[in-house]
Formats: C-alpha cells, sequence, structure tokens
C-alpha cells in the first residue's frame, strides 16, 4: 500500500514538473518574444482571405492562417460542391470569383494590414464604426502631421494600442476584410476623421480636446 | 519510508526550481535582447532623423542663394525627398503623437511646397515673391528645430536609454520633441497646389445648398424615401460637426437588418448608407441593380445620374453612379453604391465626393477632336472605347478628358488625354479586375 502511495505521488509530481517545464519554457521563451512573420506571399494572404470567407460560410472551422493544407482544400472541395463548381480543392479562378476572391498576383498587404487593425481595434464595433476605423488610417496617410503611407501610420509608435497588447496579430475576419475594403474604396463614416477613442477607456487628455465628428458604437471620432 | 518520500520531494523541488531558473536567465537574456535591439532602431531612427533635418538645412539654404532654374529644381527634388525621409524617420521615434504633430506637418508641408515649387519650375514658370518669401520663413522653423535636436542628440551620448526615457512623461525625448513646437515661432501658412497643402486638406464644398433643413424635415425625407422598404423603426442618433454637419440615424427593418444613415443638414442630401449583411442569393442581374441605384438618385431628386461602372461579388453589386452630361462623365461627382443581390435593399451608400463637388459645368466641350486625341494614344495600345470624362486631378483639379480605355498584353488601361491640350494627363491599368462593365 504505501510503496504504491509513493510511486503514485513521485508519478503525480513528475507530471507536475512536465507541465511545469512546459508552462515555462512555452510561457516564457515561445509566447511573447515570438516573432511573427510578417512576410506574405500573395498566395497566403489569398489563402487566408479565402479561409475567412469559408470560415464564415461554415465550410472551414480550422485557423485562419494562409495555409493550403488537407484541411482547406477540403473546405473549398466542399463550396465548390455545394455551388455547383468543378471540386477540385484548387483556387480556380471560377472558384475565386464565386468567393468574390481578388486572383491577382499582387499582394494586396494594404488590405491585409488594413483588415488586421479594423479587427483588432474595433471587432466590437457597428459596421460603420469598422468602416469608420479604417477610414481613420487612410485619413491619416493624408494628413500632413502624420506618416504618408498606410504601414508607416499603422505601425506608428503609440498610435494605436492593438499593436501594444498584441491584438493586432489576431487573424482578421471577413467582416474586417469588407469593411477594410469599403475604406479603401473611399467610404468614410467618420468624415474625414484623424482620431478616434473610446471615452470610456481613454487615458489621454489630451484627446479630448479635439474637436468630435461622430461617435459611432462606442467610439468618438475626431479631426 | 519516510526519507525516501522527502528525497523524492526534494527532487522534485530542485528539478522545478532548476526549470524555472532557466525559464528566468533565458527570458531575462531574450527580454535584454529584444529591449536592446529595440533601443538600437529608436536610436537609428533618431540619428537619421538628425542628419535628416542637417541636410534639409542645407539644402534649403542652397536654394535660397542660387537662381539657377536648372539648380533650383535638382534642389527642390533633393528637399523634397529629404522631408520624406526626415518625416519618416521622425514618425517611428516613440514619443507622444500631440508632442510631433505640429513638427511632422511642418515637415510634411515643406516636403509638399518643395515638391509643388519643382513642379512650377518643371512646367516652365517661374518662382512667384510669396514663394520665396515663404522659403525664408521656413527656412527659420527649420534652424530652430535643427538647434533643438542637435542639442538633444549631444546630451543623450552618455548612458542613454531612449527607452526608458520614452516612458516618462517629462523625459527629455518627450519634452524635447514638445518645446520644438513651443519656440514661439509661428509655423508658416503654406497656400500652394500641392500634397498636404492646407488648401487642398480642407476643400470648399460646393455641392450643398446654403439652406439648412431642420430635424423633422430630414426625418420626413427619410421616411418617404424607405416607404418601400419594410421599415420597422428609424431612430435619430446624434448630429455630426465635421467639415460638413450632418444629422445621424439608426435605421431598423422588420428582417432585422440594421443601417446607418448619414444626412447632410445643408441640403438634406443623404451622404452615406450603412448596413452589414450576408447576401447569399443571387435574385437580381447586374442591370436590374443598377437600375435601382439609379431610380434612388432620382428619389433623391439628383439629376443627371447614371451607373457608369459596376461588378457583382459575393451577391452584392457594386456600382458608381455619376453625372452624366452632355455624354460628359463627370467623375468627381460620383456616388457609390452596394446593392444587395438577395433583396434588392441598398446596403450603402457614399455621396461625400458627390457632396463636395456637385456643381454647374459649362466645360463639357472639348476645343480638340476625338480624333486628334487618339493620335496621341501610343501605338501599342488597342482602343475600345472612347468617351468624354471630367476627371479630378491631384490637388482638387478637374479637367477635361477623352477617357480611352485600351488593351495591351491581356491587361486594361485608361488613358486620359488632354481634350484641350491633348497633353496626355493620365494614365490608369486596371490592376485588380473584378470584371467590372463600363457602360453608358
Amino acid at each position: 500500500m504505501k510503496k504504491q502511495n509513493i510511486k503514485k505521488i513521485i508519478s503525480l509530481c513528475s507530471i507536475f514538473v512536465i507541465i511545469m517545464a512546459y508552462i515555462t519554457f512555452s510561457a516564457f521563451i515561445g509566447g511573447n518574444l515570438q516573432t511573427k512573420n510578417l512576410n506574405i506571399s500573395s498566395n497566403m494572404m489569398q489563402t487566408r482571405i479565402v479561409q475567412a470567407k469559408l470560415f464564415d460560410m461554415g465550410f472551414y472551422d480550422g485557423k485562419i492562417n494562409g495555409l493550403y493544407d488537407d484541411k482547406t482544400i477540403l473546405a473549398i472541395k466542399d463550396y465548390q460542391n455545394a455551388k455547383g463548381l468543378n471540386v477540385t480543392g484548387v483556387l480556380d479562378s471560377t472558384t475565386t470569383a464565386s468567393l468574390g476572391v481578388s486572383s491577382s498576383a499582387q499582394t494586396n498587404s494594404d488590405l491585409y494590414l488594413l483588415a488586421k487593425l479594423i479587427h483588432s481595434e474595433a471587432r466590437g464595433e457597428p459596421y460603420a464604426g469598422q468602416v469608420a476605423v479604417g477610414a481613420v488610417v487612410l485619413n491619416r496617410v493624408k494628413d500632413p502631421g502624420f506618416p504618408n503611407t498606410l504601414e508607416g501610420v499603422i505601425y506608428q509608435p503609440w498610435a494605436f494600442t492593438a499593436l501594444h497588447d498584441g491584438q493586432f496579430q489576431l487573424e482578421p475576419n471577413s467582416t474586417s476584410y469588407q469593411a477594410a475594403q469599403d475604406a479603401l474604396n473611399g467610404w468614410d463614416p467618420s468624415y474625414g476623421s484623424i482620431y478616434y477613442y473610446n471615452p470610456v477607456t481613454a487615458t489621454s487628455s489630451w484627446i479630448f480636446t479635439r474637436t468630435t465628428v461622430v461617435t459611432i458604437g462606442n467610439h468618438v471620432f475626431a479631426i | 519510508m519516510k526519507t525516501r518520500q522527502v528525497v523524492a520531494l526534494v527532487v522534485v523541488f530542485s528539478i522545478l526550481v532548476g526549470l524555472l531558473t532557466v525559464g528566468f536567465v533565458t527570458t531575462t537574456n531574450n527580454l535584454a535582447n529584444v529591449s536592446g535591439n529595440l533601443q538600437s532602431v529608436y536610436e537609428r531612427n533618431l540619428y537619421e532623423l538628425v542628419s535628416d533635418v542637417n541636410d534639409i538645412e542645407v539644402t534649403l539654404s542652397k536654394s535660397l542663394v542660387s537662381n539657377d532654374s536648372t539648380q533650383l529644381k535638382k534642389l527642390y527634388y533633393k528637399l523634397y525627398e529629404q522631408c520624406n525621409l526626415g518625416q519618416s524617420n521622425l514618425s517611428r521615434l516613440p514619443v507622444n503623437h500631440e508632442s510631433i504633430l505640429q513638427t511632422t506637418k511642418f515637415i510634411n508641408q515643406m516636403g509638399g511646397f518643395s515638391y509643388y515649387l519643382f513642379d512650377k519650375l518643371n512646367n516652365g514658370e517661374s518662382l512667384s515673391e510669396a514663394d520665396l518669401s515663404s522659403l525664408n520663413e521656413l527656412y527659420v522653423m527649420c534652424v530652430s528645430i535643427q538647434q533643438i535636436l542637435n542639442e538633444y542628440a549631444y546630451q543623450i551620448q552618455n548612458n542613454y536609454n531612449i527607452l526608458k526615457d520614452a516612458n516618462l512623461k517629462d523625459g527629455q525625448i518627450n519634452t524635447t520633441f514638445t518645446s520644438m513646437q513651443e519656440t514661439g515661432l509661428e509655423y508658416p501658412t503654406l497656400i500652394y497646389d500641392g500634397p498636404f497643402s492646407d488648401s487642398v486638406m480642407y476643400p470648399e464644398i460646393k455641392g450643398l445648398t446654403k439652406e439648412e433643413w431642420n430635424l423633422e424635415q430630414v426625418s420626413n425625407m427619410l421616411e418617404e424615401l424607405f416607404k418601400d422598404y419594410d421599415v420597422k423603426r428609424i431612430d435619430y442618433k446624434d448630429e455630426t460637426q465635421g467639415t460638413i454637419s450632418t444629422f445621424n440615424f439608426n435605421m431598423t427593418l422588420n428582417n432585422g437588418h440594421e443601417y446607418y444613415l448619414q444626412v447632410a443638414k445643408r441640403g438634406g442630401i443623404i451622404l452615406t448608407i450603412s448596413s452589414y449583411q450576408k447576401s447569399t442569393a443571387d435574385n437580381l442581374e447586374l442591370t436590374e441593380c443598377e437600375q435601382k441605384a439609379e431610380d434612388f438618385a432620382k428619389m433623391l431628386e439628383l439629376e443627371n445620374i447614371k451607373a457608369v461602372w459596376s461588378t457583382k461579388l459575393n451577391n452584392i453589386a457594386y456600382i458608381n453612379l455619376c453625372t452624366v452630361i452632355n455624354d460628359t462623365i463627370v467623375y468627381p461627382e460620383m456616388i457609390k453604391v452596394k446593392i444587395s443581390c438577395e433583396t434588392g435593399e441598398i446596403m450603402g451608400w457614399e455621396a461625400r465626393s458627390y457632396a463636395y463637388n456637385k456643381e454647374e459645368r459649362n466645360n463639357t466641350m472639348p476645343s480638340q477632336t476625338a480624333s486628334s486625341a487618339r493620335e496621341k494614344i501610343s501605338k501599342l495600345l488597342t482602343i475600345e472605347t472612347e468617351k468624354k470624362a471630367i476627371i479630378p486631378l491631384e490637388y482638387n483639379k478637374q479637367i477635361l478628358c477623352y477617357e480611352f480605355k485600351c488593351t495591351y498584353n491581356n491587361y486594361i488601361y485608361y488613358v486620359y488625354i488632354n481634350a484641350d491640350t491633348l497633353k496626355q494627363e493620365n494614365i490608369l491599368r486596371v490592376i485588380d479586375t473584378l470584371d467590372g462593365n463600363l457602360m453608358m
């Protein structure tokens, strides 16, 4: 009896140690300091958008990671089957057109970055509020007080909280892509705003001195 | 027995402590590496900014004493590039936005102004007295920024940690950049037709009448406008006090679809309709959707509006409406519309461009013929269609052109030839062809 008890304790302890070791290593080494590869080929980009769309329509339940893996191929086949297209699992032009995804070889990293920002900053907001957040980014590109490129505006230090707390690394959903597309097409429910903030959580007192243009959802948009 | 138990526990505990120590050391090392790298990145940006501003000062001072147009062109272009680099480095620094807002604006506008001067000389024009006095004002400001920046760069040479400093509200970096904006010197207001000019940032609103509608008038108009929709309720939400003042509404249909509406107070024109809904069936042809969009514009009493481009994606029709007068498409007066092919409901409407640009057009008669414009098209291109169009150029200019849709190597190009000077004003390539139709 007692011997068994000791064995039990030891094996439980070993499991505990292994778990702790795993947590220690993954939390300290793997998690926070891992740098994400931001080099996304156009195909990965396209696959991401396709995955997001298929996810939205219920054909795909895997990760939106841009990998053209078995699960994605299966989802594409299901989609093709449901739409009466040739069931190949390949993203041919008919399939991409039916999904409403560009088959262009050009990387649309602008769309991706903007969708990511919208998703991380405004995913719980009404649709117009999401488009407005995208529009604020584009208004900043045009405004002399900010960097002159989309990348410059998004990655400007301390400009967006989502880039600090890591939410920016979340994969955007199809609503965010749609909102980003609308913003890039020139839709601007923020009416030329270059700032937005949540009055409940805003920490900078300076931001309250800006002229409010409109409130959509939880965000106040200002110039 | 007891001893073995204790030994086991001690072993387990030691392993645990060992692992935690390894984890801690590795993490600390990693963190030190990361923050060291980040510090280097920020310092590099800072020192690059210092040298950019020093370069700008030198180039600007040379331009003040040169009177040779070829030399000046080179200098202005160089200045434009140096300003671009400068603002890029400035925007990468870990500083509060409010501490660098004015300086960023200054550098951007100086770059825009230099480009405008370069362009002016390139077109054979000469610089005005006002241009020269603006340059002198810019130079004074530039020297002030340069001094503060160089002083800061000198002070931080010993044991300075830009990361730690940036986290302090009254740290050196924040106070330096704030003081740059509070020198007592006024940032010059630059009036020019180039990038980042104040006149370009705040264009005149031409398309809205002076007469303001009240909330009741707007609400009545909306009820009338959406009478064919199965509306559950239209709720007034709030007002917008932007460049265009609007009344904002939320509208809900009985099928649950939610809408956000913005109506300009001046003239009661609908500026935005925004709704997100999944359109899952394809019940309507593109032409039917175009008709719906045109009908909607008619209900709003907008005149001479026609669909000029449309495409269907995800069972949503995307339609661009424009004013068309004397067979001329007025592109600046554009309204972008989205219609659900499932329900035929309008899901999106964006008429800001229209509100800004709508005006009486008298310049629809070209002084050059279409055939002489056609001769200006490269022989490589196969011309498919030919139209007249008023197109927006950069910096709020608009001109009458012949629009040629051409193909070459399976690419579609749009070439715009000025209908008065026959100059090639713009050339566009359809990059991401969504198979849109060009009509009329």
